[in-house]
């Protein structure tokens, strides 16, 4: 473990640069800006109240991905090519050492991007515009917790691509798939089972008596999130798992591939 | 000490044109010695030295260090690498990335010795420039720095003179030797035959894949190690 924290330390310190630390929060200014001040004036302004816990979501939904193509995009790839995969490894750290402090590396980074572009907009907004008082501490919490494990799966997968292909074909690649997992969820299990028109359609064929509405609200509450959970977790399993594969497998300099 | 037995490697196996790199090696390198590695380009030298490290993996044989296999942890401890491919990076400085590895190697109070060595090679006052503004020579300097750093008990330097000025060379000869008193074994693979002549106790030569000469100090103190290898590896490229 104190290796992991070692590598760890010296990752944070070469990446967040002054420069970097700047520009992130330059950034993460206009981002709470941009949430901030439609809010102040009320905007849009409609008759339903804007919950916060939606921009929330919204929120995670786009910086998550967004922070491991950045973070981890890269990680192994360019860690090989500067030679300081071959500097570590002839250390007395194990492989698995490595491969562990870039996944808390990349979940830490992760754990910030999320807290400056997601987390204090909403706070912040929750202060100014106050919420309608829909959504609870848990709700906000799971909800936090769900995008953190999706946010983990794209590491996975970012860490597994760029043990094999170089930084930008993995940045590329793991567009594509964090593309094909939202259509996924958003598009087909969201159609299937919580926006259901068709599964409406059917249980109010089966069962006229208004069952429909009862399956709308357990797709809405509980099928999507649970069946989203294991659909994600089983990839994360699957993605990790190749991830320490490849790393036992993976040359330690790119010499001679 | 080093025990190299019976390693063997071809690489691009599947390829019409596979290239034997090493053809069954036997070598012990000794304690408290320092073994020249000498060959032509292509020769070997580097997968040698790649295969001893754990980073390549022989098709056959094996490598011991101190009875262990070369891929434990514990001899991670004890072996110091100078790559002829020294790590770049612009966010990391010479004093950050020489305290890493002081870190990961477990040294408590490690910044006098690397101070001291930073002295030495006379960049104490650059230690805060970022490794990729640093010049071939100071990158190799700074890897020199990093293979001797918490007095390894075997160090491997490859191509340690290839980017050095000869005022330097002299003083890495002149540090290799003192850490040689203090009981460190050295070998290190380079084209600079006077720089091996003047410090080795051993040299091997190796020409495609095969050890073909392994001479004691005393076999080459009366000639010249410039004649041996034209005579050595010079008549089979005729």
């Amino acid at each position: 473990m104190k290796n992991i924290i070692t590598l760890v330390k010296f990752d944070l310190k070469k990446y967040w640069s002054i420069s970097r630390i700047i520009t992130f929060m330059i950034f993460a200014i206009i981002i709470n800006f941009f949430v901030l001040v439609p809010n102040y004036f009320n905007f849009p302004v409609t008759e339903i109240k804007i919950n916060m816990l939606t921009i929330m979501q919204g929120l995670l939904s786009f910086f998550v991905p967004v922070s491991v193509l950045f973070f981890t995009g890269a990680i192994i790839f360019s860690d090989k090519r500067s030679f300081y995969l071959r500097t570590i490894l002839t250390r007395p750290i194990s492989r698995d050492e490595y491969l562990f402090s870039k996944y808390l590396f990349s979940l830490i980074n992760l754990l910030i991007a999320t807290l400056f572009f997601a987390i204090f907009p909403t706070i912040l907004s929750f202060i100014i515009y106050n919420d309608n008082g829909e959504s609870g501490f848990f709700q906000y919490f799971f909800t936090y917790l769900f995008y953190i494990i999706e946010g983990l799966l794209f590491i996975s997968i970012s860490i597994t691509l760029s043990f094999v292909v170089n930084s930008y074909l993995n940045i590329f690649m793991l567009a594509i798939w964090i593309f094909l997992e939202n259509t996924l969820i958003n598009g087909v299990l969201a159609n299937f089972v919580s926006y259901s028109k068709s599964l409406a359609i059917i249980t109010d064929f089966f069962f006229p008596s208004g069952f429909s509405d009862a399956a709308k609200l357990i797709g809405n509450v509980g099928v999507l999130f649970w069946e989203s959970l294991l659909w994600g977790l089983t990839a994360l399993a699957f993605f990790f798992t190749l991830s320490i594969y490849l790393n036992l497998k993976t040359k330690i300099d790119t010499i001679s591939e | 000490m080093i025990e190299i037995k019976n390693i063997s490697k071809t690489f691009a196996k599947k390829s019409k044109y596979p290239v034997k790199a090493l053809s069954d090696i036997n070598l012990n390198i000794n304690d408290n010695e320092i073994t020249g590695l000498i060959g032509a380009n292509g020769a070997g030298k580097t997968t040698l030295i790649r295969i001893i490290l754990g980073f390549e993996t022989p098709d056959s044989g094996y490598v011991k260090i101190n009875n262990l296999s070369n891929n434990d942890i514990e001899i991670k401890k004890i072996v110091g690498y100078q790559s002829d491919l020294p790590y770049v990076s612009k966010y990391v400085s010479i004093r950050d990335y020489l305290n890493l590895n002081a870190e990961l190697l477990g040294l408590s109070n490690y910044n006098n010795q690397i101070d001291e060595m930073l002295d030495y090679f006379d960049i104490l006052t650059a230690s805060n420039k970022k490794l990729s503004e640093l010049s071939k020579g100071m990158r190799q300097k700074v890897e020199i720095i990093n293979a001797f750093l918490g007095n390894p008990k075997i160090v491997i330097l490859d191509e340690p003179t290839a980017a050095l000025d000869p005022i330097v060379v002299i003083n890495l000869r002149n540090f290799i030797l003192t850490k040689k008193q203090s009981g460190i074994s050295v070998l290190f693979s380079s084209h600079h035959l006077s720089e091996v002549e003047n410090i080795c106790d051993r040299v091997i030569f190796i020409d495609r894949g095969v050890i073909v000469k392994d001479l004691s100090r005393k076999d080459f103190e009366n000639t010249s190690l410039e004649d041996e290898f034209t005579k050595i590896i010079g008549d089979g490229k005729k």
